[in-house]
């Protein structure tokens, strides 16, 4: 077993708030300079960008494991975290359908889908930065039937957490974790485990804050066991 | 939300667009009069069910925020004076 950093909230240039410089060498090179062993990928309600920084991570042996940031109707964040790519991008389809509007990128910023080697693939002109109509219920039921692990982004966070928009955990909600932005005291919530990960919009901000695993493999299945604390698996307690 | 727990008093009168199950929560932690949803919005799933159980009136106006607060403004109800 080995104790495994890991920074699971990272947004690229897809996200209209992300810097540009937020593509996939970059985002590689930087995570392995300050020694994380594993990252995340969470653009707001997309998942387009996922792919390439799976395979600029694969070329520096950096395992990165694929997500979406979903903002539920109520306005609150919710992570999906997926084994493949395949199941995030399956998610992003209903995503889609339940997202109205078009990005104006003068006023939220570009939306760039590029490839593992950083050059432009294209702009999406979906409304990343709004709301879906997916109640939290919903959003959270979704993650799962798609194969994912659902965590309740930043509630720490007045604006677009959970506890900030409805006040309260609702009872009988099926989340996986949930996420504090900094490194937190708190060893669980409402008997649910903490996780602290950055939410990088710029380089700079890798690994501001990241959780500590034990696993055998910075792997879907062994950070899914360690929030379940199965077969010696575990979040390290700070 | 979190905002209603930290400053509603009880007795109020909410005037919120969210229609999740937490309005009914929040609002019986606080002892609220009753929540009124604009715009038109139905409250979600079993609200009606958890409101009936608390005793929470919930009422639904096709008015905007602006327009409700207005005309109970006129009324003669002010808002809950901010403290800290």
């Amino acid at each position: 077993m080995r104790q495994l950093r890991a920074d699971l909230h990272l947004h690229t240039c897809l996200s209209p708030c992300g810097e540009l410089e937020m593509v996939p060498s970059a985002i590689v090179k930087e995570a392995k300079r300050i020694g994380l062993d594993v990252i995340g990928v969470c653009d707001h309600n997309s998942a387009e960008n996922v792919a390439a920084v799976v395979r600029a991570g694969a070329r520096e042996d950096l395992p990165v494991i694929a997500g979406m940031e979903i903002t539920s109707r109520e306005e609150v964040h919710v992570l999906g975290l997926f084994g493949d790519e395949g199941q995030v991008m399956r998610l992003q389809d209903l995503v889609y359908e339940n997202l109205a509007g078009e990005n104006d990128p003068e006023v939220f910023g570009h939306q760039v889908v590029v490839d593992e080697f950083d050059n432009v693939l294209r702009l999406t002109d979906k409304l990343l930065i709004g709301a879906t109509s997916l109640s939290l219920e919903e959003t959270v039921q979704a993650i799962h039937d798609s194969g994912g692990l659902a965590i309740a982004a930043h509630i720490d966070r007045e604006r677009f957490g959970l506890i900030g928009q409805l006040g309260l955990i609702p009872a009988g909600l099926p989340l996986d974790a949930v996420e504090v932005s900094p490194r937190s005291p708190v060893g669980d919530w409402d008997n649910l485990p903490v996780v602290s990960f950055s939410d990088a919009h710029f380089l700079d901000d890798i690994g501001k804050s990241s959780t500590c695993f034990v696993l055998e493999e910075g792997t879907f299945e062994e950070i899914a066991k360690a929030l379940r604390s199965e077969d010696g698996r575990a979040i390290m307690k700070l | 939300m979190s905002d209603v727990i930290a400053h509603a008093r009880e007795g109020s009168l909410w005037v919120t667009l969210q229609i999740h199950q937490n309005i009914v929560a929040v609002a019986s932690m606080n002892d609220l009069a009753g929540v009124i949803l604009v715009n038109g919005r139905e409250p979600e799933g079993d609200t009606i069910e958890k409101a009936e159980a608390e005793g929470l009136p919930i009422m639904v106006t096709p008015l905007p925020t602006f327009e409700v607060v207005g005309r109970l403004y006129g009324l003669g109800i002010s808002g809950i004076p901010r403290t800290g």
